[in-house]
């Protein structure tokens, strides 16, 4: 495990970061970062950073909301909709890691399997909205943006490979166990 | 129905499914899935009541409703830290530190006899204890309450994967246990305990905590008198996701007189001050589900 001691601005380094999105947004938060000396110790791992976790549980949870709303919902008012769409939302999420998880129950980590499945599922739900008559067509159509952008953003992040472990060298992380 | 007994609050059955979903449960989506099961923990009335009536005492004044919502938060934060306790068991996954109190850390580190780290349930203390123990290279014994369920138990130590230099004891066999931590002590070893809150058949000190009275472990008091170490506060604050911070506090020590009880009054007055000072700040992540108020027998 690579860690970095005494440096809050590590919190930028685009290694903290999963999606290719947020690793270019954090690759330019780095390039324009100042040192800030401080007393902490940062881990280098893809998953680290809060708030990617925290919008892409806002913006998947929302987007199946709206399909809720648009489709079980339609005849509620949009806002009573939306808010009972929620736990549609989070029920439809967890039903996919039930399905592979527990016949997998036996496996040390289903999680890179249970990630790519439910991304897949939540793509195919969006193809399938984004044909649909009613306003939950735009809600389908931004998810599938948000993924086209991610697809670009990958490619400029490889282009950027060289220059993105230069400045994680530069940061200075040691391997250690904290 | 002993089939059933796993289904209790303290049953195996939940230590089993939580283990199940950190090895499931997809980085990008727990948020949401935490917030969904710390709902489900409102629905645990004891629990709930407990931690209601402690807001009540820590935030005087607090209106009822509001300390209803407060409760949501700190079953949240309780999720949370949980699921951090288990994802680094099960799949080494570390938060992020920040540290407050370094100069007394780096002391505690160096102490040339033992020491004892007293500390709250805040934050994660399992997870706090592991990671000391491997940067700190001294030997840390962890004492603990033992679960109440033999089957929660017998599943807790089947799973345990602690740093070589971390023991683990239980708070139940207090006659030995303190002979065997004054030895650990006398080696130049490390006890950390928590100070916070009693279980039933230990030896307790009276104290007055945010203006109520209430009981503390006297444990910690009376090894720190026996063994002439000094105690350090320290507690681990959830700062958010991964991410958590290190407050060490400055060491005190009980001293030995010929008046015991004012020594450890002393004492006693010394650790409710740090602790109020950290849980008024971080009421949201003070993890006693039963009221710490001791009421007076009629």
């Amino acid at each position: 495990m690579r860690v970095v001691h005494g440096r809050a601005d590590a919190r930028w380094l685009p290694s903290r970061f999963n999606y290719a999105l947020f690793r270019l947004y954090a690759f330019v938060r780095m390039k324009l970062a100042r040192p800030e000396p401080a007393d902490v110790s940062l881990v280098i791992d893809r998953n680290q950073n809060p708030t990617e976790s925290a919008v892409l549980a806002a913006w998947t949870t929302a987007t199946l909301a709206c399909y809720a709303s648009g489709t079980l919902f339609a005849s509620w008012p949009l806002a009573l909709g939306l808010l009972a769409g929620v736990p549609v939302a989070i029920t439809c999420l967890e039903i996919p890691i039930v399905a592979i998880g527990l016949p997998l129950r036996h496996r040390e980590n289903n999680i890179p399997l249970n990630s790519f499945v439910l991304m897949s599922l939540l793509i195919a739900a969006a193809l399938y909205f984004a044909r649909a008559q009613t306003w939950i067509r735009f809600a389908a159509w931004q998810f599938l943006g948000v993924v086209a952008l991610n697809a670009i953003a990958a490619g400029v992040v490889f282009l950027l490979r060289g220059s993105i472990a230069e400045m994680e060298n530069a940061a200075g992380g040691t391997t250690s166990e904290l | 129905m002993t089939w059933l007994r796993r289904f209790r609050p303290h049953g195996v059955f939940w230590r089993q499914f939580l283990r199940w979903a950190v090895v499931n449960v997809p980085y990008w989506c727990e948020a949401v899935i935490l917030g969904f099961w710390a709902m489900l923990f409102m629905l645990w009335g004891p629990g709930r009541r407990g931690v209601m009536a402690n807001l009540g005492a820590i935030l005087p004044g607090s209106w009822a409703l509001a300390n209803f919502f407060r409760t949501y938060r700190v079953m949240w934060n309780f999720a949370w830290t949980i699921d951090d306790n288990v994802r680094f068991k099960e799949l080494q996954v570390v938060p992020d530190w920040e540290f407050v109190g370094r100069e007394h850390f780096e002391r505690m580190k160096n102490e040339p006899g033992g020491a004892i780290i007293l500390t709250a349930h805040m934050g994660s203390y399992d997870l706090g204890a592991n990671l000391f123990a491997r940067i700190s290279k001294r030997p840390i014994v962890m004492v603990r309450a033992p679960e109440i369920d033999p089957q929660t138990r017998q599943y807790e130590e089947s799973r345990l994967t602690t740093a070589e230099a971390l023991k683990i004891d239980f708070s139940t066999r207090s006659n030995e246990l303190a002979i065997d931590l004054l030895h650990a002590l006398q080696r130049g070893e490390l006890i950390a305990i928590q100070g916070d809150r009693v279980t039933p058949g230990i030896s307790t000190l009276p104290a007055t905590l945010f203006g109520k009275k209430t009981s503390l472990p006297a444990g910690p008091f009376a090894l720190s008198m026996a063994a002439r170490v000094p105690i350090y506060p320290l507690f681990i604050v959830r700062l958010g996701r991964r991410s958590y911070r290190l407050v060490v506090g400055a060491p005190f020590h009980v001293e030995r007189t010929r008046d015991r009880a004012a020594g450890f009054a002393r004492a006693v007055t010394e650790w409710t001050r740090e602790l109020e000072v950290v849980v008024r700040e971080s009421w949201f992540q003070w993890y006693t589900f039963a009221p710490f108020e001791e009421k007076e027998a009629a």
